[in-house]
């Protein structure tokens, strides 16, 4: 399986706090992989790194086979590296015709005229049918799932390779946990690459290819879901 | 769709009953409050121009006044050294040095933000001042332009300039240029509106509302920002070009950072986050201005206490107020 995505040994800092401590993982084409570690661990940093929005000490990022590392983060989003952070990011003061409207004309400029505008949205609009209703809502008005399911939408209007997903479970309803679990295998089988923060296990096991345990910055284990959960250090490590 | 055709059918509409009203003007006013009609609309378009730094962007320039002056002084500079005498070629030059001032200041101020950029903004203008009220800039001219520098101090003469390579009569030539002015502010807001309502214009409040946001989702937010200087700059020159025939004596004052702020504070007035607040602040600006000489030592307070009334009471601007009062009578009116 050739990698889509490739972080090697990197450290990153906030301001002075070293976070980071030689991570190295990789994503591969069409696949879920899923960065697992408690609050504070270091999985937002690593995707901010990634996206970016952190400048990292040491090591390197390639994405699709080019070296990223130190390309700021609207190159990465116009490579195709699409990011819906925690938080989700909509712009609250425009409406979400107007969020997604932004993406859709960066990757027809991106095309240079190649407009295939259309083909997105449909593909968009195929795994997250409920955003159309919800266009003429501003950011401000969105419910959590709403926000949630527009930051990915969003993304996707990029037509990424890879998208960073950075808590997309949280604070969700059950019962829409599995309406979103069916949108990422359905992210999957369009080609699209998918690796996401997470910081309930079984959540993340339920749907990752592959799985990486990130604690303290570190990662301490990398391997299938099955062999997270049946590992007594990594379970007790996550419970905390 | 639908909403936006319609929304466009109703902007042709009222862009062409204001162009109608505005082209009638002449005949129904006496030629002073006509000057000031054509005042307040030069107001108008440097508040729209400015407001793309300032309600769209969010970057508060201090320094606009460095472009409004130097699309007033540029065609008066060609005239008096280089003869130049016709309203479109004043219009043009003018245009054209602020927008690449613009151009070349922005792309320097833009890295900075928030108090920093005013700062930057608001030093580079007084560079140029202080380029001007100390003659530097004169003595470029020679021997001639140092010994009119001695005599004005720095302010320039315009004349009456041919429009359209015709020289008008005295009593005739407000008028003309009055229409001149009108045609160049329906126009000029058309233009800012369409940008406005881009995805570029979406991208740039995007940026104001979060620059890590706007990069994530792939804008390149420096050189967004510079765009929008370079219009913004280049829209207040264009402004000021207009100002320098109507006014037919330019000063310092019109680079004076003074001048910047009591642009800003018309665009708060009237409301920076709506499309028209600027143009009804210009308006409410020019206008307190001129019909308050009554109390002309208060005028300066009386728009102070309004403007402070304003941001504590509606933040959103007079225009806010309005469409508030609109849409509570029934109508959807948005700006």
């Amino acid at each position: 399986m050739t990698a889509v995505l490739e972080v090697q040994n990197i450290h990153t800092y906030r301001s002075t706090a070293h976070i980071l401590h030689d991570v190295s993982l990789t994503v591969g084409e069409r696949e879920v992989v899923c960065l697992v570690g408690r609050n504070g661990a270091g999985k937002t940093t690593t995707i901010e790194s990634i996206m970016g929005l952190l400048p990292v000490r040491t090591g390197s990022i390639r994405f699709q086979g080019e070296d990223i590392t130190g390309l700021p983060a609207h190159r990465r989003a116009r490579l195709g590296l699409g990011y819906s952070p925690e938080n989700c990011g909509i712009f609250p003061d425009l409406s979400v015709a107007e969020n997604l409207s932004i993406s859709r004309w960066l990757s027809e400029e991106r095309a240079a005229g190649g407009g295939n505008g259309a083909a997105v949205e449909e593909r968009v609009f195929s795994v997250f049918p409920e955003v159309r209703s919800l266009t003429g809502r501003r950011g401000l008005n969105l419910s959590g799932g709403q926000r949630k399911m527009v930051a990915i939408a969003r993304a996707m209007f990029l037509s990424p390779g890879l998208l960073l997903l950075d808590e997309a479970f949280e604070g969700l309803a059950p019962v829409i946990v599995s309406r979103f679990r069916e949108a990422m295998i359905k992210i999957k089988a369009l080609g699209i690459s998918l690796l996401m923060a997470e910081s309930h296990l079984p959540a993340a096991a339920a749907i990752a290819d592959r799985l990486y345990a990130i604690d303290r910055g570190e990662i301490i284990f990398h391997g299938k879901p099955q062999d997270a959960l049946r590992n007594e250090d990594v379970m007790k490590t996550l419970r905390g | 769709m639908n909403s936006g055709r319609h929304a466009f059918h109703g902007v042709v509409a009222l862009a062409a009953a204001a162009g109608a009203i505005l082209l009638a003007m002449p005949a129904v006013l006496p030629p002073y409050p006509l000057f000031i009609l054509s005042y307040a609309l030069i107001v108008a378009i440097a508040c729209a121009g400015l407001n793309v730094l300032y309600g769209t962007s969010g970057l508060l320039s201090l320094g606009h006044a460095a472009y409004f002056g130097t699309g007033a002084y540029t065609g008066a500079f060609l005239y008096r050294f280089f003869g130049l005498e016709s309203l479109e070629a004043y219009l043009f030059s003018g245009t054209v040095a602020a927008g690449a001032l613009a151009a070349a200041v922005g792309f320097l101020c833009v890295r900075a933000t928030k108090i920093h950029f005013a700062i930057l903004t608001l030093s580079f203008s007084m560079v140029l001042h202080a380029l001007i009220i100390d003659g530097a800039i004169f003595a470029l001219f020679g021997p001639l332009g140092w010994a009119l520098y001695l005599v004005t101090e720095g302010s320039m003469y315009v004349p009456r300039l041919t429009v359209l390579g015709v020289e008008r009569a005295p009593n005739a030539f407000v008028p003309v240029l009055y229409n001149v002015i009108a045609l160049s502010f329906v126009v000029t807001l058309l233009l800012l509106r369409r940008i406005d309502r881009s995805p570029f214009g979406l991208a740039l409040r995007g940026v104001r509302d979060s620059e890590s946001r706007a990069a994530f989702v792939g804008v390149a937010v420096a050189r967004y920002r510079w765009a929008a200087f370079l219009i913004s700059g280049t829209t207040v020159g264009f402004a000021g070009a207009l100002y320098g025939p109507l006014a037919r004596q330019i000063t310092p004052e019109q680079l004076h950072w003074l001048f910047s702020a009591n642009l800003l504070l018309a665009t708060a007035l009237g409301g920076a986050r709506r499309f028209l607040g600027p143009v009804l602040g210009a308006f409410l600006y020019v206008g307190l201005d001129e019909y308050a000489v009554s109390w002309i030592e208060y005028r300066g307070a009386v728009f102070g206490m309004l403007l402070i009334l304003v941001i504590f009471a509606i933040p959103g601007g007079l225009i806010d107020l309005a469409a508030r009062a609109a849409a509570r009578l029934g109508g959807r009116a948005r700006d």
